[in-house]
């Protein structure tokens, strides 16, 4: 049975007043008690209302009800419930939404071997794949290891350094 | 200090997706856009590793059909590690799992891939550029979902960015024993290091062993985690010598003791449980730490999940009953000890 007011998710939570009744999903019934509780609304019939097609704020409460990702339908009450995206176009859909929480987990932008990937562009090759040609590079690469105070990335780029310049590929 | 005597593996894990695809909690298994990922991800896995297909339900996979694991087998790859515990409930989840076991591509777990690479001992660096050239040969087949900044994309945002983590098993009885380990895992869980049981979340340690992994990925890249995870795994082998000569100062007969009684109960026993194995094979481990015996920890650690109760199972090629398992246990534990004697 689906809910009585958006028509889009299943019964949740039925709700019994003077006024009458109404089956209710979860979504419907939190913001049901969320208005009532902030007294925008006085009862049932004001929350119907709301969402009379003819009620001009309706259109917006509605687009905000069923705001979900175009591509895989993931909601952003489902996003916040289950702490999971449901497809990639997810993060451009709430972008808006999960950037704060981005900044929260550390925010820093993402700088690693794969970086540049957006473009397809291949990750840098392997330690073992670099040839004598790539001395400098590895020189320069092992200075902002040490600045960076990576020793074992450091140690790693080194040992290459050494093997090449005893002539071992 | 010999850190390969405390760390029994390395594992590096990636965490990836495909754009133009559902994640798998909302996949509903029917896009032909599903069959063509799957086609593809066999198709890379095969050109890198020879391995072997498992699903959790009957499918088909790159043309191999699949009639779907039973439970003993899932239950024996979750006990090996090869797969998580969270892949055997997902309804389109299967794995490639090389033949050496040290590579496993998972598919449809809670990401679209999972792919990891677990080695023995303190090798993350290598278990990770092993990893990197299946997982850069899948990146040039697929549209792995990636954003700018962001990195790579994931079902949960925890492993955004390098969709990587970096976990080493590590054997600290005497860390665990003199009661230290409830400070240590407070303290790297500031630094974003999750110290757990080994059978994964909200799981207790069996034998000492606990899994070290970092937490988030975002931000991250995969040498700086390497990194971290290196020198957080070499302090903590350090607080382990520490502990385990604290131990012996204070009570070094009764550690001796209850080592030998450990090593004797191994190799006489003809019924042996799990639990009292674990408890005895990490008391035998602690004595080959102390110098008292003479054993091959490598082979130690590689005789623990061949006797967890469904590798038993799977081993014999049937359903065995506890007490089957137990007496079964017990010969393989006795004839294994006295193969990894070393001079």
């Amino acid at each position: 049975m689906l809910c009585g007011l958006c028509k889009m998710r299943p019964v949740e939570a039925i709700i019994k007043t003077d006024e009458g009744s109404a089956s209710l999903c979860a979504a419907c019934f939190q913001r049901y008690r969320m208005l009532k509780a902030t007294g925008e609304i006085e009862g049932l019939s004001d929350y119907f209302y709301m969402y009379d097609e003819f009620n001009p704020i309706s259109a917006f409460i509605a687009r905000s009800a069923q705001m979900a990702c175009p591509s895989c339908g993931t909601t952003l009450s489902k996003l916040k419930n289950d702490f999971k995206f449901g497809c990639a176009k997810c993060y451009d859909f709430f972008s808006d939404k999960a950037d704060e929480y981005f900044e929260e987990l550390g925010g820093q932008e993402y700088k690693g071997r794969y970086a540049g990937y957006e473009n397809k562009k291949r990750p840098g090759r392997r330690l073992s794949e670099m040839t004598a040609d790539d001395l400098p590079f590895l020189m320069k690469k092992l200075q902002e290891a040490r600045d960076n105070q990576e020793l074992s990335r450091a140690d790693a780029i080194d040992r290459r350094i050494r093997q090449l310049k005893g002539g071992k590929q | 200090m010999n850190i390969q005597d405390i760390v029994v593996s390395s594992r590096i894990r990636f965490a990836r997706n495909v754009n133009n695809l559902p994640f798998p909690h909302v996949l509903k298994g029917n896009e032909a856009k599903l069959q063509e990922f799957l086609n593809t991800v066999q198709s890379v896995c095969a050109s890198k590793f020879d391995g072997d297909l498992y699903t959790v339900n009957a499918m088909t996979v790159g043309g191999e059909i699949s009639e779907g694991a039973d439970d003993y087998v899932l239950n024996m790859l979750v006990e090996n590690h090869l797969i998580s515990p969270a892949l055997g409930r997902s309804k389109l989840g299967g794995a490639i799992i090389s033949k050496d076991k040290t590579i496993s591509v998972m598919f449809n777990e809670e990401d679209h891939l999972r792919e990891q690479c677990i080695l023995e001992g303190f090798r993350l660096r290598e278990a990770y550029e092993r990893l990197l050239e299946v997982d850069m040969a899948l990146h040039d087949r697929l549209d792995i979902a990636f954003k700018k900044g962001l990195g790579h994309l994931t079902a949960c945002p925890t492993n955004l960015g390098a969709g990587m983590r970096a976990s080493v098993m590590m054997f600290l009885p005497a860390l665990d024993l003199v009661g230290d380990l409830r400070r240590i895992i407070k303290k790297y869980a500031g630094e974003d290091v999750t110290i757990r049981g080994v059978y994964g979340e909200n799981t207790e340690a069996k034998g000492f062993m606990y899994q070290i992994s970092n937490q988030a990925a975002i931000g991250r890249s995969e040498d700086m985690i390497i990194a971290k995870m290196e020198s957080v795994v070499k302090e903590l082998c350090m607080l382990e010598e520490q502990a385990r000569r604290a131990i012996w100062d204070r009570k070094g007969v009764d550690i001796e003791d209850q080592i030998m009684r450990a090593y004797g109960a191994l190799l006489f026993a003809r019924v042996l449980g799990s639990d009292e194995f674990m408890i005895n094979i990490a008391n035998v481990k602690l004595g080959v730490g102390y110098g008292l015996l003479k054993l091959d920890i490598p082979s130690i650690n590689r005789l623990i999940p061949k006797v967890l109760p469904y590798t038993l199972s799977v081993k014999a090629g049937k359903k065995l009953s506890p007490r089957e398992r137990d007496i079964m246990r017990a010969k393989i534990v006795r004839e294994a000890l006295i193969a990894c004697k070393t001079k």
